[in-house]
């Protein structure tokens, strides 16, 4: 394999390793090769807390295995000689199996650029993702990545008119806009709705205009005309198409079965009958009423109650579908397999039998968090809206690491690289860091300075760019340079073999945070600042004590050059 | 990575009292009619078409562009026309704030969201809608008349959607704006 | 380099300043140009037909000695790219389409946004080239309202345009 500078790749070579920043979550949910790497993890790091709070674990956990707490604050040092012992274990195996990941799915990894924001499909197999991906519970103090979120509905809405469709609707009308929001058969774009009149220009919603309209399509210049399809008003047009949908035979037929069989149902079933929608069934938890009703099924086959049900549609030999296929004179006549797919309903073959199909709708979603139950991101209920009532996001309240300064990197050469440490919170934070270094292939790395201090987030320092602000109280030496709310440290890496140079860091972040009010009640929704009155007479629960949350991050600094010799 | 120091020129950027960075070399018609927020840059060879205004009399707003905007080389923002009830216009277009516009692309769009990055070569069809907290990769055509909810990534021609945006976005790029207008800085 | 261009513009035609131009160009009755486009009549001339109207950033060049005719009512938008033979009437060639060289264009095509034409090929009339991959389809269906549209683009072109920009003569 061509190892390659990360730095300046020539265009059109094999894609080059870049340089990433991922934080590792507790549920560390397996990749596709990962069930051999895991080792049970025992570990507490040293620092000591003044609240309850457990540590946050750090390493990963293996599933089957629950892993020991120590609630001692004075957490011995042995314990945290463990951590290099498993650490090197699960990083040997991960960086063996992330090779063989690597050639199976050729650098998924290294394909995408390593932004912070990323696609969220760019992240280890192993549990470790961008930040920007993370979530941060607040009451059990802990990451959260997408996987240990529970995900529910807040609410449905159609894409294309940005219109809330009630909950209650939703299923009757198949999940799909009731306005008049349609996508064209051919290219799949939306289609306008297009007066006759030619001095009316284009309708907007609510105006209604004399002549007859049709739907248009803006990018391949279909319109429904083609087909025969014309409405008399410009509104509510589904209504008119379902029509035509309703009347197909495969419909009418199910009702039939529908109707004969639901009265075995009541007769045999103690259970109120079908839930109401396979997703509340889901989400309740209910999976257990299906199998019930699939069991007195069971019995009532057993039973032999059902009479005999005669179809009311003949299914007729598919010749005259043969025919036309074996008479097709050019391509543009048949549907190709996408076009076809879109229209289920009767998935025909040839282009002029294709008809505009309603636009699905899309959900808002709100999560939670799995241990605790409390919410961690709350969309607006509108569809309009953008912003969130609640958003316990790990961007704004964990340190936010990027790599401020990269040297290339040379085997067995020292190379300097900085690291910048943003903090979001609002009163200074504490951080210390520690390099694993049980990790094979073993680089040799020296912090600089272990453990610092970053100022606070001041929105009045935004508008004064570039100040330099050094934090009250000590002023740690050792730090490359300190700005209004971020700290930079240099660390020398020393690779100890060529290939992709990633290096595991634990990061232990002390900060100040309002106790809780709702500590205890934990199902609550949680509040990111208890509201403690005036200034001058804070509420006696709102005081802050510091907290200490522990991770390990992976930070990856493109591919080493192998040395000249 | 963070984004590094890009330095231009002091001669060829006309610096604005309210922040915006306007290249000389940029093609702006009809500025009266114009509106930059502050803190926007405009770089080589984009073209704002202002002159295209309403027709009536008076005072129009032709494209009003937000705050911490980046507007690449070679990039065309043309507002959107139409006949409505027998009456040929253009219309006016409102991009809103940290909006980047990747090079070579064509913007007729009737409104951009805030917070909304849009790749290279792509072409923004004729009153398309983009709400807030939006993604267009590189090279991706949206169809006229069509609207991209808010937190999508679309890609493709015509445009479809591919991605989900975490709720992050907003706060990154935000954060990733103000970095690089921080960064864009006169060569000493 | 570039040698001074020579053009006969029509009365009732409007060719903008801040545009570059070469070689033998007419511009017939009702046609605009738009600043910054670009019109190479390198080969041989360009003529244009009637109500044609040229946006910033189009090219059209001519490389063959033949001259181009280009015929009425056509729209190049912003980016795109003509260097065929011959085109009809009412075509559009929608943002950044691409006429390659030697092809001919019938009436009423729409070259899609992005998209591109073969080189060498006749294009029958009402052909619609569209999407990623270049699909073709020839559309039915009456395009009654573009050409109200069309004309009413023009008028309003003729009437404002002048106010921000200037007018070039015949030379």
């Amino acid at each position: 394999m061509a190892t390659m500078l990360a730095l300046n790749a020539p265009p059109g070579q094999a894609p080059v390793i870049q340089p990433f920043v991922h934080y590792r979550c507790l549920c560390s949910s397996p990749g596709p090769s990962a069930t051999a790497s895991r080792t049970p993890s025992t570990t507490r790091t040293a620092t000591p807390t003044r609240t309850s709070h457990r540590d946050d674990k750090d390493m990963d956990i293996d599933p089957t295995t629950t892993p020991t707490t120590t609630t001692d604050p004075s957490t011995s040092s042995p314990s945290a000689d463990l951590v290099p012992a498993t650490a090197a274990l699960t990083l040997h195996q991960q960086h063996q199996s992330h090779h063989q990941h690597e050639q199976d799915s050729a650098g998924e990894r290294s394909k995408t650029p390593a932004e912070v924001y990323d696609s969220g499909n760019n992240s280890d197999p192993h549990g470790s993702h961008s930040l920007s991906r993370l979530y941060f519970c607040d009451s059990c103090d802990e990451i959260r990545c997408p996987k240990c979120t529970q995900d529910e509905i807040v609410c449905y809405y159609c894409p294309n008119c940005l219109f809330d469709v009630p909950t209650a609707s939703v299923k009757s009308e198949k999940h799909k806009c009731s306005r008049n929001c349609f996508e064209c058969p051919i290219c799949q774009s939306t289609l306008s709705v297009v007066s006759e009149d030619p001095d009316a220009g284009m309708i907007t919603a609510g105006v209604a205009a004399p002549g007859q309209y049709h739907l248009a399509c803006n990018m391949c210049q279909w319109n429904s005309q083609e087909i025969g399809m014309n409405f008399e008003k410009p509104t509510g047009l589904a209504v008119q198409i379902q029509k035509t949908e309703d009347s197909l035979p495969d419909v009418k037929e199910f009702d039939r079965l529908k109707d004969h069989l639901e009265k075995y149902f009541r007769v045999h079933s103690l259970k109120p009958g079908l839930p109401s929608s396979l997703l509340t069934s889901i989400q309740s938890g209910t999976l257990q009423s299906l199998r019930y009703v699939s069991t007195s099924n069971h019995k009532a086959q057993q039973s032999d109650d059902i009479a005999h049900y005669t179809p009311a549609v003949q299914v007729m030999e598919d010749t005259e579908n043969l025919e036309k296929l074996m008479s097709i004179t050019s391509l543009s006549e048949t549907t190709t397999m996408k076009q076809r797919l879109r229209q289920l309903q009767n998935q025909t073959y040839s282009t002029q039998r294709l008809q505009p199909q309603r636009i699905h709708l899309r959900i808002k979603k709100s999560r939670r968090c799995r241990s605790c139950r409390h919410i961690l991101v709350k969309p607006e209920q509108k569809a309009q809206a953008t912003g969130f009532k609640i958003n316990l996001i790990a961007l704004s309240q964990l340190p936010n690491i990027t790599i401020a300064g990269l040297q290339p990197m040379i085997v067995q050469t020292v190379s300097r690289v900085i690291l910048r440490f943003t903090n979001p919170r609002h009163e200074e934070a504490h951080i210390s860091l520690r390099y694993g270094d049980g990790a094979i292939p073993n680089h040799g790395v020296v912090i600089h300075s272990p453990s610092f201090t970053v100022s606070p987030f001041n929105e009045v320092w935004e508008y004064e760019v570039g100040t330099m602000v050094t934090a009250p109280g000590a002023v740690q030496e050792d730090v490359y340079e300190r700005t209004a709310n971020s700290t930079s440290i240099a660390l020398d890496i020393t690779p100890a073999a060529a290939g992709e140079v990633k290096i595991p860091l634990l990061v232990t972040f002390t900060f100040k945070s309002h106790k809780l009010q709702s500590d205890t009640d934990p199902s609550a929704l949680p509040t990111q600042l208890v509201v403690s009155g005036s200034k001058d007479h804070p509420a006696p629960e709102s005081e802050l004590i510091d907290k200490t949350v522990a991770f390990w991050t992976v930070i990856g600094f493109g591919e080493a050059l192998p040395t000249f010799s | 990575m963070d984004l590094p120091i890009v330095n231009y020129s002091k001669s060829e950027y006309i610096e604005t009292d309210t922040g915006n960075k306007v290249s000389r070399k940029s093609v702006i018609c009809g500025s009266q009619n114009i509106i930059l927020g502050g803190k926007t840059i405009l770089q080589t060879g984009s073209v704002i078409r202002g002159d295209l205004r309403r027709t009536g009399v008076g005072h129009a707003v032709v494209v009003s562009v937000g705050r911490y905007c980046f507007l690449s080389q070679g990039c065309v923002i043309r507002p959107p026309s139409k006949t409505y009830k027998g009456v040929f216009s253009y219309y006016p277009m409102k991009i809103g704030d940290h909006v980047t516009i990747g090079e070579g692309t064509i913007v007729q769009a009737a409104t951009i969201g805030s917070f909304v990055s849009i790749g290279k070569n792509c072409v923004i069809g004729r009153f398309a809608i983009i709400k807030d907290c939006c993604r267009i990769e590189d090279n991706t055509v949206i169809p006229p008349n069509s609207v991209v909810p808010s937190f999508s990534v679309y890609k493709g021609s015509p445009g479809k959607l591919v991605d989900e945006l975490p709720e992050s976005i907003q706060d990154i790029i935000e954060a990733r704006t103000k970095d690089r207008y921080a960064k864009f800085v006169p060569s000493a | 380099m570039m040698s001074r261009p020579k053009l006969t513009i029509s009365t009732r035609a409007l060719v903008c300043q801040d545009n570059d131009l070469r070689g033998e160009i007419y511009v017939g009755a009702g046609t605009v140009l738009h600043p910054q486009c670009r019109v190479w009549a390198t080969g041989g001339p360009i003529m244009f037909g009637s109500g044609n109207i040229v946006e910033e950033n189009a090219v059209i060049i001519n490389r063959g000695p033949e001259a181009l005719i280009i015929g009425d009512n056509n729209v190049f938008e912003v980016g795109s790219v003509m260097e065929g033979m011959k085109i009809g009437n009412r075509n559009t060639l929608e943002v950044k389409a691409h006429v390659k060289p030697g092809t001919w264009l019938g009436d009423e095509c729409v070259i899609g946004t992005v998209c591109a034409t073969n080189e060498n090929e006749i294009l029958p009339d009402r052909t619609v080239i569209y999407g990623s991959r270049g699909d073709r389809r020839i559309f039915t269906g009456s395009r009654a309202n573009q050409s109200t549209v069309h004309t009413r683009h023009l008028e309003y072109l003729m009437q404002f345009l002048p106010k921000f920009n200037h007018a070039r003569t015949s030379s």
